[in-house]
């Protein structure tokens, strides 16, 4: 027995080396082989559920020769192997960007610093879509590409890409020298398709015929602004959101400026004079509904009484979810005001002023106390993540009054499993608004929503969970998606539970979700290959599920025109040595 | 990529020649032959339902000193539609449909849990907290490598919108839990973490 003891002691001091689960199968009658199921590499896969799916394969960054490609309803075996897992060769769409030789200045024949940006809507509905972007370089050079880029090839009936080039030199402040191409031309937008192998196009900026907008910044009292940036927002398309669409111009003692604006755009332009971030904190001036196809002087006027600028320090409490009242550290102070009306003709001045509360909670902004503003403040605060404190909105500040105390939060509770009903450790679980929640606000609260982080946590042995989310925004009750990715997929596939409701109760500090039993995991794979046949390791492939279902834009007061709902993403894996990506489906 | 951690190097145990020679007089070697074969088999059996209990292996990868904690490393990055080469403009929408970010990251602690977050505009005199979080826990199987997906909804602000150059963005990966206060602020640590970050240009876009 002394001699058993001996052998037991070194086996007990050893080292712990983690197991993994136990392989699923050992032979084929351990799978569901009626359904299609065989069993490999411990796996049993195959038996992939029913609907409509699409992927991605994204090829990895080092093969510059490959691009991404999309697959709209793949082809997946019964036994769970998915076709066609091929990447292709690019279209490679390479160009000059140079200036409209108007007579009689001397033709310059060197291409132009500028930003080439690239984007096409996905292949299907509530994909991720296409973007890249390229700096074009400017050069002396009379001939040769300014830039370069590899893009997935279109065919006929297919959405073309919209390649919009932007000249560089548009900061804040004007670059030292001479303009930078950004003063000189206006933006550009254009439609490409890429159905062939390659294209080559020189994309010209400016033209002699292409409106103007002259005219100047002035104090409420007549004397030129200078320090300002001004340039036109406008649309290229009607339902598209408002972007920059004209050169740009900094304003000198004078407060004059000269911009050019860019051809083919819909509807009227809004023209924004913003100070420089270096100068004294003044408002950003709007001047609304001005034509875009034809010339025009306008004048900019700053309101009056808007007082001096002044360092106003203040706290930011709340109420922590054991009742004690702390500084938030991160949180994260915007204070802004708005003058002025949006009637045509007149200046609408907008005022902003953000922070992050330090270590104590603490936060210092730079604001104007003057009569015309001081008035108008509202303050927005968003916590850093999963915080137990809560937002806030739109509320009305004053300078000097007591700390701002944070809201608290509700805690969404539950317990996670896997579909047998054993609780699963180590599941990420994330709490986000969902579109239900984010498109019932109007625009400019929907973007607030948008930007606060999402809460999430890791589950332990108990799998169980607990997330602090808001449980009204702007007075509207909250719904929040809870999205779940297991540590290990080969047994739980990524779930989301889609439109959790907060109970319309403020004694409430909790809301208790029914157990989340993730759903079995169907095992897939697949080849990835480049068009040579030859396997390709490091690539990346996403399977989306399709939202067949619109119908959640017509019962939500805001949504996008384009009811942009994404498609789910159900499984994602990369590829091995061997070219395999392996992936789960919920079943 | 961020440069991977040089491995510790391995005590390279050097194995004398060890010609077999009779143990006859050997008391270990008496010991074992005189244990009972059945408690043998139970002593094994209880270490492996313990979790798999063994001698302590020559490991190529992994904690060569189990006191000594490695950097993890950033093998990529991903958006919804591509890899994202660090240093360089990457696009991502505001709102909702912003998506998501796949991080692969290595960690040759291959019990450490990972801490993902994303950073606009940080530095260390206007630092800001994270906009985006996720955790990687440890991989089961026990793997030094790991890929974890990160929702960017609040990744972009309005105010980032066109904005008219782009923002600096850098994806950190902690091996310990960021601490609620300390420097540098939003990025301190217990004391032995490591972390690792790479850097982009961020360029955020509306909705068309």
């Amino acid at each position: 027995m002394n001699r058993a003891l001996l052998l037991f002691v070194p086996l007990a001091a050893c080292l712990d080396v983690p197991s993994g689960p136990a392989p699923e199968c050992t032979k084929a009658s351990d799978c569901d082989t009626a359904s299609g199921e065989v069993c490999d590499e411990g796996t049993c896969y195959g038996n992939p559920p029913q609907g409509m799916y699409a992927v991605v394969i994204s090829p990895p960054a080092e093969r510059k020769d490959l691009v991404p490609r999309e697959l709209v309803m793949p082809s997946i075996a019964e036994d769970g192997w998915i076709a066609d897992l091929a990447l292709e060769k690019p279209s490679v769409f390479s160009g000059r960007i140079e200036a409209a030789c108007v007579p009689p200045t001397p033709c310059d024949r060197g291409t132009i610093d500028a930003t080439v940006t690239i984007t096409r809507p996905s292949s299907f509905k509530g994909g991720p879509g296409f973007k890249t972007v390229a700096d074009a370089e400017g050069s002396p050079a009379a001939s040769g590409p300014s830039f370069e880029v590899a893009l997935p090839k279109t065919s006929a009936g297919d959405t073309p890409y919209i390649v919009t080039v932007l000249p560089t030199g548009r900061g804040d402040e004007p670059q030292n020298g001479n303009p930078s191409a950004a003063e000189l031309y206006p933006p550009v937008r254009l439609a490409l398709d890429a159905k062939n192998n390659s294209y080559t196009r020189t994309i010209t900026l400016g033209g002699g015929n292409l409106p103007t907008i002259d005219g100047t910044v002035v104090g409420a009292l007549g004397g030129g602004l200078s320090h300002y940036r001004v340039v036109a927002m406008g649309h290229w398309e009607a339902s598209a959101p408002a972007t920059e669409v004209s050169s740009v111009d900094y304003t000198g003692s004078d407060g004059k400026f000269h911009i050019v604006l860019a051809e083919n755009l819909v509807g009227n332009v809004e023209l924004v004079a913003r100070p420089a971030a270096s100068a004294p904190a003044a408002p950003t001036l709007h001047l609304l509904e001005i034509p875009s196809g034809s010339s025009s002087v306008r004048s900019l006027v700053q309101p009056a009484n808007l007082g001096n600028v002044k360092t106003v320090a203040f706290p930011v409490r709340g109420v922590d979810g054991s009742g004690s009242i702390n500084g938030v550290r991160g949180a994260r102070v915007t204070v802004r005001a708005t003058i002025g009306g949006a009637a045509i003709g007149q200046t609408l001045a907008t005022f902003s002023a953000d922070g992050t509360a330090d270590d104590n909670g603490n936060v210092s902004l730079m604001l104007l106390d003057g009569a015309a503003i001081t008035p108008q403040y509202t303050v927005e605060i968003v916590p850093p993540a999963s915080s137990s404190m809560g937002v806030l909105f739109d509320m009305p500040f004053t300078i000097g009054t007591a700390p701002l105390l944070l809201p608290t939060r509700i805690a969404i509770r539950g317990e996670v499993t896997d579909y047998l009903g054993n609780p699963l450790k180590d599941v990420s679980v994330t709490a986000r608004p969902s579109l239900r929640f984010t498109w019932s606000f109007a625009d400019g609260p929907q973007a607030f929503v948008s930007t606060i982080p999402a809460a999430t946590t890791l589950t332990p042995e108990t799998g169980e969970f607990a997330l602090w989310v808001d449980p009204t925004i702007a007075t509207l009750w909250g719904h929040y998606d809870l999205a779940f990715e297991p540590a290990s997929k080969a047994r739980a596939p990524s779930w989301v539970r889609s439109d959790v409701e907060i109970p319309r109760d403020t004694t409430l500090n909790s809301v208790s979700v029914d157990q989340v039993r993730l759903p079995d995991a169907a095992a897939i794979r697949g080849e990835v290959i480049d068009p040579d046949g030859i396997v390709v390791e490091g690539a990346e492939v996403k399977i989306f599920r399709l939202s067949a279902s619109l119908a959640l834009c017509a019962e939500v007061l805001n949504p996008p025109a384009s009811c942009p709902i994404p498609a789910n993403l159900q499984g994602r894996g990369d590829s091995d040595t061997a070219g395999i990506v392996r992936l789960t489906l919920p079943r | 990529m961020t440069q991977m951690s040089e491995p510790h190097a391995g005590a390279h145990t050097n194995f004398a020649r060890n010609r077999a020679t009779s143990q006859g007089q050997s008391c270990l070697a008496q010991g074992v032959h005189d244990v009972s074969t059945l408690v043998v088999r139970l002593l094994v059996l209880a270490s492996v339902a313990s979790g798999g209990c063994v001698f302590p292996p020559d490991l190529s990868v992994g904690d060569q000193d189990a006191g000594v904690n490695s950097p993890p490393a950033i093998l990529a990055v991903r958006s919804d539609q591509q890899e994202l080469p660090p240093g360089e403009t990457v696009t991502f929408e505001q709102g909702p449909t912003a998506g998501s970010i796949n991080a692969t990251l290595i960690d040759t602690n291959m019990g450490d849990t990972l801490y993902v977050r994303a950073f606009v505009d940080y530095s260390l005199a206007d630092p800001k907290p994270a906009r985006v979080a996720c955790t990687a826990p440890p991989p089961t199987p026990a793997s030094p490598q790991r890929s974890v997906t990160c929702d960017v909804t609040a990744l972009c602000q309005m105010s980032d919108v066109d904005s008219p150059m782009p923002r600096s963005m850098s994806v950190v990966v902690f091996d310990r839990e960021p601490l609620e206060s300390g420097t540098p602020s939003f990025q301190a640590m217990p004391p032995g973490g490591l972390k690792t970050s790479v850097f982009y240009f961020l360029k955020c876009i509306a909705h068309e």
